[in-house]
Formats: C-alpha cells, sequence, structure tokens
C-alpha cells in the first residue's frame, strides 16, 4: 500500500478550525453534563493538538457523552454544512464559488478531527467493560465506539482525512442518488 | 484529555466563559454565515444535481436523446462546465442529430477542454463532417 507521510502537525494545522471544533463540542458537553473541566488547549503545534482536561472519575454515561459525543455532533455538523457546496463543487462543474471552496474546508476539517483519540477510545473501553450498565447503553454504545476506535487506529493511514471527505462529499451525492 | 481526580480537594471548574476563545465561536459563526449565504440557492442545486443523475442514468441505458435533453437544459445554466457541454455534444451526435451538436460545438469555443475532451469532440466533428452516424458497440 502505498503511504505519503505527510507530518501530522502538518495536517493539523491546515485543518485547525477541526481541531478546535471538537475541543469546543467536548467543552459544551461538560457544562451540560455538569462536568468539571481544568484547563481546554483549542490548538498547539504538537500532539494532542487540542484536549479538554476534565474529570475522569465520572460516571460511564458522562464519559460515553464526552468522548462519543463530539465525534457524533461533529460528524453531523460536517455534513450539513458541507452539503451545498459538496453538491455544487462535485456535481455542478463551474458552478462553486471561493464561499464554497472556504465551507468545503471548515466541513472537512470538522469531520475529520470528530474521531476520537486513541486513548479516548481505550479509556470508555475499559469503563463499559467493567461497568455493569444496562445491556440496552452497551449496545447502543458499542458499535459507535467500535466504528471510532477502527477511524481512531488508522490515522497512519488517513482514515481521518478520508472520512471527512466521505461524509462531506458522498453523504450528499448518496442522498441525490436516492431521492430520484 | 481525562485527568484522574487528585486528592480530596474539588478540581478548579472553568466556567463557560473562561473556556471558550473567541476565535473559536468566530469561526463557527463563520462556517454558519457561510453555510446560510449557500442555502438559498441550495434547492436548485440539489435539483440541477438530480436532473444531472437522470441524465447520466439516460444515458448508461443508451437513451441518448432523452441525455441530451437534460444535459441541455444543464448547459444552459451553467455555461462554463466542460463536462456538461461535451457530454451535451455527445449525446446529440449519439443521437443522431449532427445539426444540434454542431450548434453545441460552436458554443464550445471558449469553454476550456481537457485533452481526452479535445479528442473526443475533434474524433466526432470528424465523424459528422464524414457522414458517419453513431454505432452503438455490441451488447449496448
Amino acid at each position: 500500500m502505498i503511504h505519503f507521510h505527510i507530518p501530522p502537525v502538518l495536517v493539523a494545522t491546515v485543518t485547525f478550525p477541526g481541531v478546535a471544533f471538537k475541543q469546543f463540542t467536548q467543552f459544551s458537553i461538560c457544562k451540560i453534563r455538569g462536568v468539571p473541566v481544568r484547563s481546554v488547549q483549542y490548538f498547539q503545534f504538537k500532539y494532542p493538538f487540542g484536549f479538554v482536561e476534565y474529570d475522569k472519575s465520572r460516571a460511564d454515561d458522562d464519559l460515553a457523552w464526552l468522548i462519543l459525543g463530539p465525534f457524533i455532533v461533529n460528524s453531523m455538523a460536517a455534513a450539513f454544512l458541507g452539503f451545498p457546496s459538496s453538491l455544487r463543487s462535485v456535481y455542478l462543474e463551474g458552478a462553486s464559488t471561493y464561499a464554497d471552496v472556504l465551507l468545503l474546508w471548515l466541513a472537512i476539517a470538522t469531520g475529520m478531527h470528530s474521531i476520537p483519540r486513541r486513548d479516548e477510545c481505550q479509556l470508555l473501553r475499559e469503563k463499559y467493560k467493567r461497568s455493569v450498565a444496562w445491556i440496552i447503553t452497551k449496545i447502543t454504545i458499542y458499535p459507535i465506539l467500535g466504528f471510532a476506535r477502527l477511524l481512531a487506529a488508522g490515522t497512519f493511514f488517513w482514515s481521518d482525512v478520508i472520512y471527512g471527505l466521505s461524509i462531506t462529499l458522498i453523504t450528499p451525492a448518496m442522498m441525490v442518488h436516492y431521492s430520484i | 484529555m481525562p485527568v484522574e481526580d487528585a486528592g480530596s480537594a474539588p478540581p478548579p471548574n472553568l466556567s463557560f466563559r473562561q473556556g471558550v476563545q473567541a476565535w473559536v465561536p468566530g469561526f463557527a459563526a463563520l462556517g454558519l454565515a457561510l453555510f446560510l449565504m449557500q442555502l438559498p440557492t441550495f434547492g436548485s442545486s440539489f435539483e440541477d444535481a438530480k436532473i444531472r443523475e437522470r441524465a447520466l442514468r439516460a444515458w448508461d441505458h443508451g437513451e441518448y436523446k432523452s441525455s441530451a435533453e437534460l444535459f441541455k437544459d444543464l448547459s444552459a445554466r451553467y455555461p462554463k462546465s466542460r463536462d456538461f457541454s461535451v457530454k451535451l455534444l455527445t449525446a446529440q451526435y449519439r443521437s443522431n442529430d449532427p445539426d444540434a451538436a454542431l450548434e453545441t460545438y460552436d458554443r464550445l469555443v471558449g469553454v476550456r477542454l481537457n485533452r481526452t475532451d479535445s479528442k473526443d469532440v475533434m474524433e466526432i466533428m470528424d465523424n459528422i463532417n464524414n457522414g458517419v452516424k453513431y454505432k452503438p458497440s455490441k451488447g449496448k
């Protein structure tokens, strides 16, 4: 498999709004769930490129919201934001404007950085493994967590970029395809 | 980045105002503003994308006449589109309408074509000039 290595810091810098949006969503969820937050870093030039330092000793449900919440919310936001622009850029050649390009950049960045980090996925998995959560909760959480872990594990092979592009560009394509 | 709750002292808790830097909601607002700017034309873009999909499906089924009609509609609305113009010209030629194809060719002047498209267009023009009609390949 051909793999072009681009330093992750460069990718994160080019797509910095996505990094910041993820921390913003996570911080907002902390506030909504009443989880104490020690510090927030929206963007920095080293790994992790952004983080929210929150109280780990929380209920499993809080942790699930904090780790999977930004993944779901920002993925939906990316698909939603990029929808009109990706239609014009992909389907209607010659119709896209600079505003479309800017919006697509924001949408793709939001989507690709919505993926939780590997350590976050691992933490949530460990918590649920030990917990006595309702089986229905586990059935809901595990597939999403599994998908997030798969994406987080594949970042070396650009799974984050592929994911960002997919939800931004493929969602409208599928909607057009199935609406006829 | 989760942290263990250290000792008995309650952890410091940033308020929403303390934790949010102005540039982050600023970028979010920019995204929302751009999205709202694009929204009025969203309906027509979605309809046009559906027309394109229908035209391509007709093309795939060898229904070049109906495909040409749909591409003509799109080409009129997106005159800068190389893809729509070349597809229109090809569909018109394949549906045995060389006059319409020649008209489209006249309008192609000024549209920037890539090498493959130029070759295809020139081949169609040669065929029209020599009176060669389109013959679908076997199995189509």
